[in-house]
């Protein structure tokens, strides 16, 4: 990261920076200020909508839960006790909105079965090269029960014990259904190797062929 | 290359992707978010002012009822001479508050308007004949103004009042005395009984008969009705009065309203532990 070539005093002068920034953001949040609640909207709504849309997979879904979500924020503001990030706070109340709606329509525990990977997938080749988006779509794919665990565990970092709470499950389904969830992730990645390498093959041929000429 | 580090890994590939990962969001967002805040924030304004409404009102009502309570609930009653039982002795002597000079004459009677309560506790009765047992009995009636019956009064002389300073035991009983034929009478009329004995002091305590021979009774007779409406009257101004204290962040006087908490309490805890004995 290029903060880490910064010099110490420098790097700690822009971190309390923002830590004052926040502070006030949250006390004028607080006070229901309309101009620090646009300044929140525009600061986090796609970090948060990136959230919503990874559990409930669909857009205008996603959209209504990050409405939702954000009402909450605004009008439970006062109860964030600082001890957390504000961001963190934010997340979770995402993801309990999302979790909510899932419970709703009952989808929690709506899984497929789904042929398992054997093959395991070139992890530093994915790190340079599978973009975000691409992630995002694997995870869409996922069946909602094998989604909602791999999320809150892998992602958010619950234990299985809170995963267990939350979604109202027993632990030892939770751990069967983050393991399903791992192997369908490991299939898709594979997949999507063979065909990255395939084009990279190709590009390489045709930058190889061009230059010979 | 073991299950759980590839476990591991690919939690770290996606963690390490996704928690930066933003999806980029409309400008109709921001304004159905505005809109629906302000829809709800709307609708919150006004269940908290109905509810405000409620409560005051609910305080005024309660106020009312409370300050329109009858005072005669707080009746004590002593059932035998010398014993005063269950009823605060401290609390029942600071309410007496009967000056010696009034002991046998009219004016020992309640005043219309006064409280209606009786207190039997220990009173400082001067007696005339310090053998002689003396008595008070004031009677309340309704809708009749200051009748005392006066054969049952006996005179007390400025003298005798002056020499005998000693405390005398006075007993107290109110309600359901039915010794003599006239109080059993008024009795029937609708009024109530207040009896005081007169011991002569202390020194002198064996000369005193189980029962007293001499008894003073005092009749007073009360316009309940009038007396309730103008007390009735007194506690809303007196409440509004408070209430204007309260808005304006001025010293709530709690005698007024006659709403004294420590009292209130003592009650409370006198009546739950007598029903809790009771049981």
């Amino acid at each position: 990261m290029h903060l880490v070539n910064e010099s110490p005093l420098k790097l700690m002068g822009k971190i309390l920076q923002l830590f004052s920034h926040e502070t006030q953001l949250i006390r004028a949040l607080r006070g229901g200020d309309p101009k620090a609640q646009r300044l929140l909207y525009e600061k986090f709504s796609g970090k948060l909508m990136s959230v919503c849309l990874r559990y409930v997979g669909d857009r205008m879904t996603a959209e209504d839960i990050l409405v939702q979500g954000f009402m909450k924020i605004f009008d439970s503001v006062s109860r964030f006790r600082e001890e957390g990030s504000f961001e963190g706070w934010m997340r979770r109340i995402m993801v309990n909105e999302a979790l909510a709606y899932l419970r709703q329509q009952r989808r929690i525990l709506d899984n497929v079965s789904i042929e398992e990977a054997n093959a395991i997938p070139d992890y530093g080749y994915a790190d340079q090269n599978l973009e975000a988006s691409e992630i995002m779509e694997m995870i869409g794919k996922l069946p909602f029960g094998y989604r909602t665990v791999f999320n809150l565990y892998a992602i958010e970092g619950f234990t299985h014990q809170e995963i267990a709470e939350m979604l109202g499950i027993t632990e030892s389904t939770s751990k069967s259904q983050l393991h399903r969830a791992r192997g369908h992730l490991q299939k898709m990645m594979k997949e999507w190797e063979a065909v990255a390498k395939r084009r990279d093959d190709e590009n390489y041929g045709n930058n190889n062929w061009s230059k010979s000429i | 290359m073991d299950s759980s580090r590839e476990n591991k890994q690919l939690d770290e590939l996606f963690k390490s992707k996704l928690e930066r990962h933003q999806t980029p969001v409309g400008e109709e967002l921001w304004d159905r978010l505005n809109k629906e805040r302000h829809s709800k924030a709307g609708s919150v304004w006004y269940e908290r002012k109905l509810l405000a409404a409620a409560v005051v009102a609910a305080v005024v009502a309660a106020g009312g009822i409370w300050l329109g309570f009858p005072a005669g609930r707080d009746t004590f009653s002593a059932s035998e001479s010398g014993e005063v039982s269950g009823i605060p002795q401290k609390a029942a002597y600071e309410n007496l508050n009967i000056p010696r000079r009034d002991s046998a004459g009219p004016e020992y009677a309640m005043a219309p308007g006064a409280s209606d309560r009786t207190f039997p506790d220990v009173a400082k009765v001067v007696s005339e004949a310090g053998d002689m047992p003396a008595g008070v009995t004031i009677k309340r009636k309704k809708n009749l103004k200051g009748l005392y019956s006066e054969s049952v009064v006996p005179p007390i002389g400025e003298s005798t009042r002056e020499t005998v300073q000693d405390v005398a035991a006075a007993v107290i009983s109110a309600e359901k005395e039915t010794k003599a034929e006239t109080e059993a009478k008024q009795e029937q009329d609708g009024g109530r009984v207040l009896v005081v004995y007169v011991r002569p002091p202390v020194s002198r305590v064996d000369a005193v008969p189980e029962k007293p021979a001499y008894e003073l009774t005092a009749v007073a007779e009360i316009d309940e009705n009038k007396a309730a409406e103008g007390r009735k009257k007194l506690s809303f101004r007196r409440f509004f009065k408070q209430l204007k204290n309260a808005k304006t962040g001025e010293k709530i006087d709690w005698e007024e309203l006659g709403l004294n908490p420590q009292r209130v309490f003592a009650n409370v805890d006198h009546y739950g532990g007598e029903q809790a004995g009771g049981q």
